[in-house]
């Protein structure tokens, strides 16, 4: 029924792979932007409050701009300045920089929703910086953040969908060259879409099950 | 490294503007179809328990779990085969508008959820029929209660159309890319563009706040 | 020369003044009472003993160590000496009373984990919260929280105890079940400080009595018994539902449960 060759199967698994590790990537490398971030926007003192403004400038600019907006700039500002990055290593220094925007602000809302009180508490037991983040309030606020967070990348992985514009030959790509190969068009798309779905839909409901099971108490 | 140049932009600037219409054209035109194919996909939620119900309910959780970029894509590549000859525009917007049904269905069906169950029995008490309690009283309420995540998925729309730029539509980014092409300047432009975006974004942010002020005065 | 004294301690909250020059002294071994109306400064001054209010100038001497309270490190000084039992209790929601119990020593004082369960566990057993051990805060009831609250902050071995109305919570038998663990700890030399509004409990509790007034210390009146007697503070008491004469210290209350 499929007239998928051989050849045709192995782009599109090795897309599907790209698919992974640009998800993957831009992730892993979004929760330590965020983290730094985060950090940034909760340091207190005079001195640090330019840099403080440059991290919610930050947050709230790159969330308003487009994704593909976002991964020409880079694209390009690369290859103005003479940088050999991979198209690959561009889409996931994107996805990178816009995770860090959101999940900044995840994370940034889920600690505040930790009582006042929880604090003074650790404060007043005498607990040292690391011990009241790692102890009181990073336990309280991960159950406000990792349900929202998950959700979020789940999100992100349809949009490296759009890292095809500046040639990386992830899914949605190899849908087009097998089309363009001649492969009848409403198979390789349902496959093309079939695929993403079966990447995304086991972490949509592990969202789902995880907002149930944190975010109750 | 050479220098950013910003001139060629800048004298193209009104084309790129022009692109900001465009945008918001394409996102309110999905949104409102979209809205309303999520309302009657909602009220077959609720009001059908079986094969209806179970059809909405997977019209949502695949569109919802595949990406809207493969979505305009099948429509673009798909339509043509039967026999429809379309617009790259129209694609777009007919893909656009799928995908946000699926959205706004679950953001719906959140907001009926939260419906007390006390607006059904007054509404019932008041001799409405089914119509006109989903009309006057469960829709306009969730309306409100969820004006929120309903604003913010209009947000996210705008970003989102952006991809009409890789189907040749001449919205915002398509009309950077053009201008990009022309004058070498890309970097530069998208640059730009990139800032309109963010102001387009503000502004509607407050054009909400607003809305939402307004709503509540009217209560 | 007393074994705590707290001197001048002014707090500003934007440009209001919550607490100028307040102060009280107390002897090892004290139950002080603060009372005075709302926002005269009551738990605001308690916070401070605990560094957990930014002060603008004061000072305290504990056991004739002087700490400035308006410098840098005095926050982490006063914590090592005091523990706080605050009205909401603030126990960890996520963790076991158990844990609740044993964290700051562990993490704080670097003691071993079993050493610290083993303390913990006989200090549940004597407040009567033995098989609560493995409960989460969520499931204890409002005299058992608080009950928990008090055992975490005797876990610090403080020298004093401050607790913010320790008593609005409670149900009658409860308020002198507590008043009982309270005497008992002064008698064993810990000074302890309460905000309360129950003035029976302050009346037949107190060694001393502290009446706040718009930031500032009214007056203070000495002695178990006694303290009551002191003109502003029979009137704010007499104003606020009690007969000052009428609280007999704890001991004299009936027979225990």
């Amino acid at each position: 029924m499929i007239a998928f060759s051989h050849y045709d199967m192995a782009l599109l698994l090795h897309a599907m792979l790209r698919t992974i590790v640009l998800s993957l990537g831009g992730g892993c490398l979004g929760i330590v932007g965020a983290v730094l971030l985060t950090a940034l926007r909760l340091s207190a003192g005079r001195a640090l409050l330019p840099l403080r403004a440059l991290a919610v400038a930050y947050v709230q600019t790159i969330r308003r701009v487009p994704f593909i907006v976002t991964l020409y700039i880079l694209f390009f500002c690369t290859g103005m300045a003479g940088v050999d990055v991979s198209a690959t290593g561009v889409a996931i220094c994107s996805i990178g920089l816009i995770a860090a925007g959101y999940l900044c602000e995840i994370l940034h809302g889920g600690i505040n929703t930790v009582p006042v009180e929880q604090v003074e508490a650790a404060l007043a037991l005498n607990l040292p910086t690391w011990a009241r983040w790692r102890y009181v309030i990073g336990p309280q606020a991960m159950s406000a953040v990792i349900p929202p967070a998950v959700g979020y990348l789940v999100l992100f992985i349809k949009d490296t969908a759009l890292a095809s514009q500046i040639g990386v030959v992830e899914l949605s790509q190899a849908g087009v060259i097998l089309s363009s190969r001649g492969l009848p068009s409403a198979q390789v798309f349902c496959a093309v879409l079939l695929v993403y779905f079966v990447i995304s839909y086991p972490l949509t409901c592990l969202s789902r099950l995880l907002e149930k099971r944190i975010a109750v108490h | 490294m050479s220098q950013l140049n910003f001139h060629p932009v800048l004298l193209r600037l009104p084309f790129l503007l022009g692109g900001v219409g465009v945008t918001v054209l394409i996102a309110t035109l999905a949104f409102g179809l979209g809205l309303f194919l999520a309302v009657l996909l909602v009220v077959l939620r609720f009001e059908n328990k079986g094969f209806w119900c179970k059809a909405s309910r997977s019209f949502s959780t695949a569109l919802t779990n595949t990406p809207q970029l493969s979505q305009i894509f099948a429509v673009f590549y798909c339509l043509p085969l039967m026999g429809l000859m379309v617009s790259p525009f129209l694609s777009v917007v007919i893909g656009m508008t799928l995908n946000a049904a699926a959205y706004l269905a679950d953001i719906l069906g959140a907001g009926m959820a939260r419906v007390p169950p006390v607006y059904h029995e007054v509404a019932l008490t008041l001799g409405l029929n089914r119509r006109q309690t989903y009309l006057r009283v469960i829709l306009p309420h969730v309306g409100r209660t969820m004006f929120p995540a309903l604003a913010n998925h209009f947000q996210i729309m705008i970003l989102g159309s952006a991809m009409a730029s890789i189907f040749g539509v001449e919205d915002l980014t398509g009309r950077a890319y053009d201008i990009g092409s022309t004058t070498f300047r890309i970097l530069e432009v998208m640059l730009v563009t990139g800032g309109l975006y963010a102001v387009l974004s503000f502004a509607l942010t407050g054009f909400f706040v607003l809305c939402r002020r307004t709503m509540e005065r009217m209560v | 020369m007393p074994y705590i004294d707290v001197r001048d301690v002014c707090v500003r909250h934007g440009k209001n003044e919550t607490l100028g020059e307040a102060g009280f002294v107390a002897e090892r071994g004290e139950i002080v009472s603060f009372i005075g109306p709302s926002g005269s400064g009551k738990t605001t001054l308690l916070r401070t003993l605990i560094g957990l209010q930014p002060v603008v100038r004061g000072s305290m001497t504990v056991d004739g160590r002087v700490v400035d309270m308006s410098a840098a490190g005095a926050a982490k000084i006063l914590r090592d000496q005091s523990a706080i039992v605050f009205q909401q209790f603030g126990l960890f929601g996520h963790m076991s009373v158990l844990r609740n119990l044993t964290l700051a020593p562990t993490v704080v004082a670097k003691r071993t984990r079993t050493e610290a369960e083993n303390e913990a566990r006989g200090l549940l057993e004597r407040l009567g919260l033995g098989d609560k051990a493995d409960a989460l805060p969520a499931d204890l009831s409002g005299g058992q929280k608080q009950r928990v609250a008090i055992a975490r902050a005797l876990m610090l071995r403080p020298s004093l105890l401050l607790l913010d109305e320790p008593t609005s919570a409670l149900d009658p038998r409860k308020v002198h079940e507590v008043s009982v663990l309270l005497r008992d700890l002064a008698r064993d030399g810990m000074t302890v400080v309460q905000v309360s509004h129950a003035m029976s409990v302050v009346s037949s509790l107190s060694d001393r009595i502290v009446l706040l007034e718009e930031g500032r210390v009214r007056a203070v009146g000495k002695g178990l018994r006694e303290a009551a007697q002191e003109p502003d503070i029979a009137a704010f008491m007499n104003a606020h539902g009690s007969d000052p004469g009428a609280g007999l210290p704890v001991g004299q209350l009936g027979p225990q449960q």
